[in-house]
């Protein structure tokens, strides 16, 4: 008799999700060694996965009208069959959980499985990063606490105001990020608790008539002046804005905190597209493949995964006009299955390239790759040769003025490094994001705020209209002007002054609305009845 | 490790509509104007099917810090090299610097033109006609006859299978078993496990009766024991039998049960409109002035089928003579010769005695012409409108189609056409509920349009 774990052509049902998912656990867990939260699988039908989709893949989020536009366009896309949806979402959260769609066949479900609920499962409880800038036990909690939040908001001060406050903190959210510096845990309760005491607190303590009335000797005013403490240059400009705007009110404060934390949640997922995707394909591919050597799969159900395999690897040539960039999905497979190609069958050329890993234990290299690297650091320890010849990859060179491209390297002995190097930059999340910093603010004057942007070295410059807009934006939060000034390089500093003189000034952008006014750039749609003028 | 699996299925879906509403709101100033175009392919009688329409990206961008793909000095990394070698040169392309890196160009926000995604046909009425109203709207009597619509209406005791109604059917069962004292199934078991125990008590006491003589089994303690458990089991058995016999002459379910969904059919009032469309078919009518008319058609159709619940259309089309017809002839048609106003006036009064009654019909007339008419014809045209029929219709609105465009703005009544125009202005002085505006073009139509519709105090006030 067969030990099929289902029949060729069969729908999913709960019973199979089930046996499925502890085969597949077996030989992720077991063999694998995969290292997984608790899964929670939750069956949606497609409309509940383009509610998720446009909710930035979140179960839940606060209402805002980005999200119908995303809305809107996935609807679009859906209905009028230019894109399927994808077969699965995962979100980076304890328990974690798997969305799997209603319409998807037994064989789809199996691979979804394989795929989110052991690959990224795996790789959201073991990458530093994610460890180290996520609190999966508690982000369902705090989405909660901040859509509960946002709205209570909307009712006391008007949706259109608070909708206003949140386009801007938009504007910045790449900026609301601590690269550098740990961030607490998020606790959901305390937070709550928190926001709270900080409104009782100033309610509690704003006494006009002694601030009016009592005259303050010199040594405390001075004092008030010298206790603020900047702590500049601010990498985080919406925790800059969220401390030290002047005019924001508590609830805009609070909505600051709550942008940023977010910002943050999703900080490690897109610095590790290439790896999470890549591990995520491997474990399927690995999984799907032992089910069958199993036999607990059928032929046909194997020759189903094939295709689906390959469409989300397929990796269309840069003269294709369907040509999008480099798939993920294609490069972090292709590396994955790489490295246990160079361990367990190493060539000359791979011991030269990998001492360290060629014949050694493939799982235990991989794991290890999981853990402790990201996109840029992954690609620029792990691109090997061979991977780099079957892509074919090649660097072409961009110069503004010049009328050519420029061929750089080519997949060849002398262009193996130049590649690798170059694409491990391109993952690079500072050459992707441009690097702008809070530098200071006019304390006693007018309280302009002063930005910088530090160029690097290949010099591409701001988008000009965008960055007005943004700008204004951040205007609008500061309540006073904002400039922007653009240098070739960082300034060094120590204890607060600048020690390097190496910097120079190349540009300089500023913010068009005066006095924190409404932002130019934002139209506050109105009722009016005509609209041709009549 | 454990796992959950939760069915979401029935958890309610469309968390997002309340974001896309604010996205419409947001945008809905460019809707309009889009809307004017997704008119353009609709036929006069479709109320049914929503739009696609197209925003332009530009209002509803949400601006980020970004490169400029222009500038700067870049590397791609790119896959499926072919012919290439180190150093060779690839001319750019034309016109189009960083289109070649393909990846930075896609990155660009601004890259899209517009923003296409589809509305639904409430959403799209709602934003078309916004602060419209009907002038002169007039309570008639709901027509009541023809419309029935299926209501449910209690419960019946026979009617067919898919009608049973089980929630109802059960109540009863079970109301009818309590009443014949139906033995409960816990009954029952009881007195089995009683039984059984008792059963286990005998052994015990048989085992030790064996023991004894004869002579003196019969005397011992064990002895009437046994015979209290003997007594018991018989009373107990005897109870079983009973309620299972009772129990199995007790139906489950009963004819007598059965409720079944009750349906009756009532009449459905409905307010009701009938929309003449009178179009001049003569030889001066081109593609160009049928076209602006046909959407203006199109336009009152979906507006009074939003103010009505049920609305009909006749078509008139007229060029010496008036003849009623069918949409698709009354735009395809070819006609020649010259034009008497008159008949389809007369053949729209003819046809409104015969057919509406104006208890229940609300009758609204929309002529489109370029203003031609007979001299000799326009006296009756005047005699008609005044006695027969503006007295009866609720609006009339007069669409002057001009062949320039400076003669959009200049005064009514003027200028153009041999005179139906300055008929009409007279007597718009008598009759408020008659309008004319001019088109020229087809973006004109829709203001237009809103100018017929828009509460008379807004106007005033532009």
């Amino acid at each position: 008799m067969t030990n099929l774990l289902y029949e060729p052509g069969s729908d999913w049902n709960f019973r199979r999700i089930s046996d499925v998912y502890d085969a597949c656990e077996e030989i992720a867990v077991n063999e694998l060694g995969c290292d997984c939260y608790v899964n929670q699988l939750e069956v949606v039908t497609f409309e509940q996965m383009l509610d998720a989709y446009s909710s930035i893949g979140m179960p839940l989020s606060y209402n805002h009208w980005s999200n119908g536009k995303a809305w809107s366009h996935y609807e679009n896309q859906y209905r009028k069959g230019r894109t399927s949806l994808a077969y699965e979402l995962v979100i980076n959260s304890n328990p974690c959980i798997n969305y799997l769609m209603e319409e998807n066949t037994m064989t789809t479900q199996t691979l979804v499985l394989a795929h989110a609920a052991f690959g990224h499962n795996h790789f959201f409880k073991n990458n530093y990063l994610f460890k180290t800038w996520t609190s999966a036990d508690s982000i369902i909690d705090y989405l909660v606490f901040a859509k509960n939040y946002i709205q209570k908001c909307e009712e006391k001060y008007g949706q259109d105001e608070v909708e206003l406050f949140l386009d801007a903190l938009h504007a910045i959210r790449n900026y609301g990020i601590n690269k550098y510096k740990r961030p607490g845990k998020l606790n959901a309760q305390a937070e709550a608790k928190k926001a709270q005491e900080r409104a009782t607190y100033l309610r509690k303590h704003v006494n006009e008539l002694w601030d009016t009335t009592v005259i303050k000797n010199k040594q405390e005013a001075s004092k008030d002046k010298t206790t603020v403490n900047l702590n500049k240059p601010e990498e985080n400009i919406i925790y800059f804005l969220e401390k030290h705007a002047p005019n924001l009110t508590d609830w805009q404060r609070e909505l600051c905190r709550i942008v940023r934390k977010i910002a943050q949640y999703f900080y490690p997922q897109g610095q590790t597209k290439v790896m999470n995707e890549g591990f995520a394909c491997f474990c399927h591919y690995y999984t799907l493949n032992r089910l069958y050597e199993k036999e607990l799969i059928s032929d046909a159900a194997m020759f189903e995964f094939l295709r689906l395999h390959t469409n989300v690897l397929n990796q269309p040539t840069f003269d294709k006009k369907w040509y999008n960039g480099i798939n993920p999905y294609s490069l972090g497979f292709a590396m994955m299955m790489d490295i246990k190609r160079i361990c367990e069958d190493p060539t000359e050329e791979d011991k030269e390239w990998f001492p360290t890993i060629a014949g050694e234990n493939w799982k235990e290299i991989i794991l290890d790759a999981v853990a402790n690297y990201r996109d840029e650091s992954f690609v620029l320890q792990f691109l090997s040769p061979k991977v780099i010849r079957d892509f074919k990859l090649f660097q072409l060179g961009d110069k503004k003025q010049d009328p050519h491209y420029v061929v750089k390297a080519i997949h060849n002995n002398l262009g193996y490094k130049s590649i690798r190097k170059e694409l491990a930059r391109q993952y690079d999340y500072n050459y992707r994001i441009p690097d702008i910093q809070v530098m200071d603010y006019d304390f006693d004057n007018n309280r302009t705020l002063l930005l910088h942007q530090y160029k690097g070295p290949s010099g591409r410059e701001l988008n000009r209209t965008s960055t007005n807009e943004v700008l204004n934006y951040i205007a609008y939060i500061w309540g006073y002007n904002v400039v922007l000034d653009v240098y070739t390089k960082q300034m060094l500093y120590d204890e607060g002054e600048p020690v390097s003189e190496q910097h120079q000034r190349t540009g300089t952008y500023k913010s068009t609305s005066v006095d924190g006014t409404q932002p130019i750039a934002v139209e506050k749609t109105k009722k009016d009845g005509g609209w041709w003028g009549f | 490790m454990s796992k959950h699996i939760i069915d979401r299925r029935q958890n309610p879906k469309g968390k997002n509509l309340s974001n896309r509403q604010r996205f419409i709101n947001r945008s809905k100033k460019h809707l309009k104007e889009s809307l004017g175009e997704a008119m353009k392919n609709r036929s006069v009688k479709d109320l049914k099917s929503g739009s696609r329409v197209r925003v332009p990206t530009k209002s509803i961008k949400e601006p980020q810090f970004q490169y400029d793909p222009k500038t700067g000095e870049k590397d791609y990394i790119l896959p499926g090299n072919k012919e290439y070698l180190q150093g060779d040169k690839i001319r750019k392309p034309a016109g189009g610097s960083g289109s070649g890196g393909g990846q930075e160009g896609s990155d660009d926000a601004y890259g899209e033109d517009d923003f296409i995604f589809s509305i639904s046909r409430d959403e799209f009425l709602d934003i078309l006609f916004e602060d419209l109203e009907l002038p002169n709207l007039k309570e008639k009597k709901k027509k009541s006859i023809e419309e029935y619509v299926t209501r449910r209406s209690g419960y019946v005791n026979e009617g067919s299978p898919n009608n049973l109604n089980l929630e109802q059917s059960m109540i009863r069962s079970i109301g009818r078993r309590i009443a014949l004292k139906n033995p409960k199934k816990k009954k029952i078991k009881e007195l089995e496990e009683r039984l059984a125990e008792l059963n286990e008590d005998r052994k015990p006491l048989l085992a030790i009766i064996d023991k004894y003589s004869d002579a003196k089994k019969r005397r011992c303690k064990e002895w009437s024991e046994l015979k209290n458990i003997n007594e018991e089991i018989v009373e107990i058995e005897e109870e079983i039998v009973i309620l299972k016999r009772r129990r199995d002459a007790i139906s489950f379910i009963d004819p007598i049960d059965l409720k079944f969904n009750n349906f009756t059919k009532v009449p459905n009032p409905k307010n009701a409109a009938v929309m003449f469309c009178i179009l001049d078919v003569s030889i001066s009518m081109q593609e160009r002035e049928k076209d602006l008319a046909k959407r203006f058609f199109i336009l009152l159709h979906l507006f009074l089928s939003m103010k009505y619940d049920k609305v009909e259309i006749v078509f008139i089309r007229h060029h010496t003579t008036a003849k009623e017809c069918t949409e698709e002839e009354f735009f395809t048609s070819k006609e020649s010769g010259g034009t008497v106003v008159s008949s389809a006036l007369d053949m729209a009064y003819n046809i409104i005695r015969k057919k509406y009654d104006l208890e229940y019909w609300n009758v609204y007339i929309s002529q489109a012409s370029d203003g031609d008419n007979f001299a000799t014809d326009n006296i009756e045209v005047h005699n008609i409108m005044e006695t027969k029929l503006l007295p009866l219709v609720q609006f009339f609105a007069y669409v002057s189609i001009v062949s320039q465009s400076h003669q959009v703005d200049s005064e009514i009544g003027r200028g153009i056409g041999s005179g139906l125009e300055k008929v009409y202005k007279d007597l718009m002085d008598t009759f408020h509920h008659m309008q004319i505006r001019r088109v020229f073009q087809s973006k004109d139509i829709y203001p237009v349009f809103r100018k017929f519709f828009i509460p008379q105090e807004e106007t005033k006030n532009d």
